[in-house]
C-alpha cells in the first residue's frame, strides 16, 4: 500500500517500539501461575465474603421474624430472608470472562448480551424489593425505627413510602436503559456479522 | 494439555507475536502504566488459554483473538468512566534523535495514527489494527468473525482514509469517525 515516503501508515505503526522503546513486562509462566492461585485465593475470600454477609443479614431477619409482634413486620422480614437468598443464588453463579479465544465479533456479541441480562437481571430485584417494603409499611416499621419527634412526624406521613417508591422507580429505569443500549450495541455488531 | 506443552506454546508465541502486542495494547491503552497493565493483563490470558489451545485455528489467530477480546474488555470497561475517550496527551513521544525534524513528523503522524484508532469502536478498531500487522483480509476474517467481504470493504475504508490524512493532509477525515 505505497501511500508516501516517510508517512507510510504501516511502517510509522511499526517502528513505534524503535522510537518510544519496549514496555518492560513480566512474561514468565511462573508469575502467571503465581497469579492464577492467586486469583482463586481472592475469589474464595470474595465468595466467603458475601456468604457471611449475606448469611447475617438474614439472620437478623429471621430473628425479627420470631421476635416481632406485628404479622405484617414478620412478613416483610420473612420476604426479605427470601430476596437475600435469591439475590445470593442469582449472583454466585456468575463469572467474567475477560480472555475467550472466540472470534472478536462473536466474543463483543456475547459481552453485550451478558451486560444487557445483568442489567435485567438486577432490574427485576427492584419489584421485589417492593411486597417486603410495603408490607414493613402496613406494619409501621418506619415508625417503630424513628428516634427522634421530627423524624417520627415524617415518617408518619408518607415521605418516605413516596421517597423509596421513587428511587425504586429510579433504579427500574436507570437499569432498563443500560439494557436496552446493551442490546442495542449487540445488534449492532450482528448486524456487522452478517454484512 | 500439560504444563510443559502449554508454557512452550506460549513461549511460541510470545517470541513470534510479542512485539505485535505491544503495538495492538498502544491501540486500545493511551496511558503508558495502564499500556502496561494491559500487555501483562493480555500475556497472562494468553498464557491461561493456551492450556486449551484446540488447533482449530492457527495459533497466530488464536493469539490475535485473545489479544484483541483482552482489548475490547478493556475499552468496554474504560467506557464506563470515560465515555469512550481516552486521553491523548498521556502519549509519551518525546525521544530526540539524530535526524530531530524527520523525527519529530514521523512521531505526529504515529499519533495521529493512534488518534483515530482510539476513535474507532472496538470491532473496527480490531480490523484497523491487524490490517496494520499486515494480516491478510482473510486472516482478518478469521480472527474477527466478520466476512471476508465485509473485512475487504472495511480495509478498502481504512485505506482511503488514511491517505487522506497522509496525503492529502485531510483534517477532516478524523471527524469522519468520530
Amino acid at each position: 500500500m505505497p501511500i508516501g515516503d516517510s508517512h507510510e501508515p504501516i511502517s510509522i505503526w511499526k517502528k513505534q517500539d524503535e522510537e518510544e522503546g519496549a514496555v518492560p513486562i513480566k512474561t514468565a509462566p511462573d508469575d502467571f501461575a503465581e497469579r492464577v492461585r492467586s486469583m482463586e485465593r481472592q475469589n474464595r475470600f470474595v465468595a466467603w465474603s458475601a456468604l457471611i454477609i449475606a448469611s447475617a443479614i438474614a439472620i437478623g431477619a429471621l430473628h425479627n421474624v420470631y421476635v416481632a409482634e406485628q404479622p405484617w413486620i414478620r412478613l416483610s422480614q420473612a420476604w426479605m430472608v427470601a430476596v437475600i437468598s435469591y439475590i445470593f443464588a442469582t449472583e454466585s453463579q456468575r463469572r467474567g470472562v475477560k480472555g475467550s479465544d472466540e472470534p472478536c465479533a462473536r466474543f463483543l456479541e456475547r459481552r453485550h448480551e451478558e451486560q444487557a441480562r445483568s442489567y435485567l437481571r438486577f432490574r427485576r430485584i427492584v419489584p421485589l424489593m417492593i411486597p417486603g417494603i410495603v408490607a414493613a409499611w402496613l406494619g409501621g416499621g418506619p415508625l417503630i425505627t424513628a428516634k427522634s419527634s421530627w423524624f417520627f412526624r415524617f415518617c408518619a406521613g408518607p415521605g418516605p413510602f413516596v421517597m423509596i417508591g421513587v428511587a425504586l422507580a429510579f433504579l427500574w429505569w436507570a437499569f432498563g436503559t443500560a439494557a436496552k443500549k446493551a442490546y442495542r450495541d449487540r445488534d449492532e455488531i450482528r448486524h456487522r456479522i452478517a454484512e | 494439555m500439560d504444563r510443559e506443552q502449554q508454557d512452550a506454546l506460549y513461549q511460541e508465541a510470545g517470541s513470534a507475536l510479542g512485539p505485535a502486542i505491544r503495538r495492538l495494547a498502544r491501540g486500545y491503552e493511551a496511558d503508558r502504566e495502564r499500556q502496561r497493565d494491559l500487555i501483562q493483563d493480555i500475556h497472562f490470558e494468553l498464557w491461561r488459554s493456551l492450556a486449551h489451545f484446540n488447533q482449530r485455528c492457527s495459533l497466530r489467530s488464536w493469539v490475535y483473538r485473545i489479544a484483541h477480546n483482552v482489548g475490547a474488555s478493556h475499552v468496554m470497561r474504560s467506557r464506563r468512566t470515560s465515555a469512550g475517550l481516552v486521553d491523548l496527551e498521556a502519549l509519551d513521544v518525546s525521544q530526540p534523535g539524530h535526524d530531530e525534524e524527520a523525527q519529530a513528523a514521523r512521531r505526529l503522524s504515529a499519533s495521529e495514527l493512534l488518534d483515530l484508532i482510539h476513535r474507532l469502536r472496538p470491532l473496527d478498531r480490531q480490523v484497523i489494527l491487524l490490517y496494520l500487522e499486515e494480516e491478510t483480509a482473510a486472516d482478518v476474517a478469521e480472527v474477527t468473525g466478520l466476512t471476508a467481504a465485509s473485512v475487504a470493504t472495511r480495509i478498502h475504508r481504512i485505506k482511503k482514509l488514511l491517505k487522506q490524512i497522509y496525503t492529502e493532509g485531510d483534517a477532516h477525515a478524523n471527524r469522519r469517525l468520530s
